[in-house]
């Protein structure tokens, strides 16, 4: 029998922190079926049928890579050019899972778990957390997982009676991102990191392919704050 | 095998690798020096994403007037604390407006 299981405390407080990890990402569920109801529209487009579109959720699950790919499909690009430009537009997981693996080490079939549901949302309520732990991670995506692949769902349902347009040229990727970066910024040295990152995307993402623009501008604004860090640390008091 | 479920697969096994390489390769021994500049990941991925998303959305003819917000949304958020909040009352506005729009 292992540690976890002779400790009767580990498990309630594992559904206790799940829980606080499903309510946070509550919040986010209505920006999650807008983006659904996009996909599938544009999943619609590229030719795809419901159980394909569906399948595509259940197991990519993730937004921006799932209307990039049928994006992709439906001008006719073969199968491994989207795969591959899907993973240069989301190396950032990468990176995600890098930084909160720092903070939050996991091993065996708890990394397993964590990391295949890894979201940009579950990735920022986690870090935003003094201590982030396992079950508040989990709970967070097991959440947003229900709300992708529940409002797919329903938007397969309602797909033919919406207009194919519905949220063509709102600002809603944006939006979402900038709530989610806003509590992130804790100090003067996240602030830092947050501006130059965001100037170096814009400089950078014309410059390079696919997401290598927002990976380097998100090492910038890293090192940038690390410096900025340890000059503060070397400054006379 | 169909092209789309082709696709799911490899779609899921690529995103798959980068998910848990991310977090494999946090076991790593790193350098002091970058495992200082990772504690400023987040907010520095946020806005990298942040700005690309903004010009990628502007790129292909996105709402200006959202622009306003955006900025709106950010700062409920930041006086609350709580992103669904800024989140939940930004996409009202937005769907609002386009509505007003449309007439």
């Amino acid at each position: 029998m292992n540690q976890q299981h002779q400790n009767p405390s580990t498990l309630p407080q594992f559904r206790s922190e799940w829980q606080a990890g499903f309510t946070a990402m509550l919040g986010l569920w209505p920006a999650a079926l807008p983006g659904a109801l996009a996909y599938v529209l544009s999943a619609q487009q590229a030719g795809l049928d419901a159980p394909a579109t569906l399948l595509l959720s259940l197991l990519a699950f993730s937004g921006s890579a799932q209307i990039g790919a049928v994006g992709l499909l439906a001008l006719g690009a073969p199968l491994p050019i989207i795969v591959l430009t899907m993973a240069a537009l989301h190396l950032h997981y990468l990176m995600l899972g890098l930084t909160l693996g720092r903070r939050l080490p996991l091993r065996g079939w708890r990394r397993i778990t964590a990391a295949l549901l890894l979201t940009e949302a579950a990735f920022a309520l986690s870090a935003a957390r003094r201590r982030p732990s396992f079950g508040f991670l989990v709970g967070a995506e097991a959440s947003m997982y229900l709300a992708w692949c529940g409002g797919t769902l329903l938007a397969v349902l309602l797909g033919g009676y919406l207009p194919a347009d519905l949220f063509d040229g709102d600002l809603v990727v944006p939006l979402i991102f900038a709530t989610l970066l806003v509590p992130l910024l804790r100090g003067r040295a996240d602030v830092i990191a947050a501006l130059t990152a965001g100037g170096a995307a814009l400089v950078l993402g014309p410059l390079l392919p696919g997401g290598l623009g927002i990976v380097g501008a998100g090492v910038a604004g890293c090192l940038a704050a690390a410096l900025l860090s340890r000059y503060r640390e070397k400054e006379p008091a | 095998m169909s092209d789309h479920v082709l696709l799911a697969l490899a779609l899921a096994a690529v995103l798959g690798g980068l998910r848990c390489g991310g977090f494999w390769l946090a076991t790593a021994r790193l350098p002091g020096w970058l495992t200082q500049g990772l504690g400023f990941a987040p907010p520095a991925m946020f806005a990298a994403m942040f700005a690309a998303a903004i010009t990628g959305s502007l790129a292909v003819g996105g709402a200006v007037w959202q622009l306003p917000v955006i900025g709106l949304a950010g700062l409920l958020t930041w006086r609350t604390r709580r992103p669904w909040v800024g989140m939940l009352l930004g996409l009202v506005v937005v769907w609002v407006g386009d509505l007003l729009l449309m007439q």
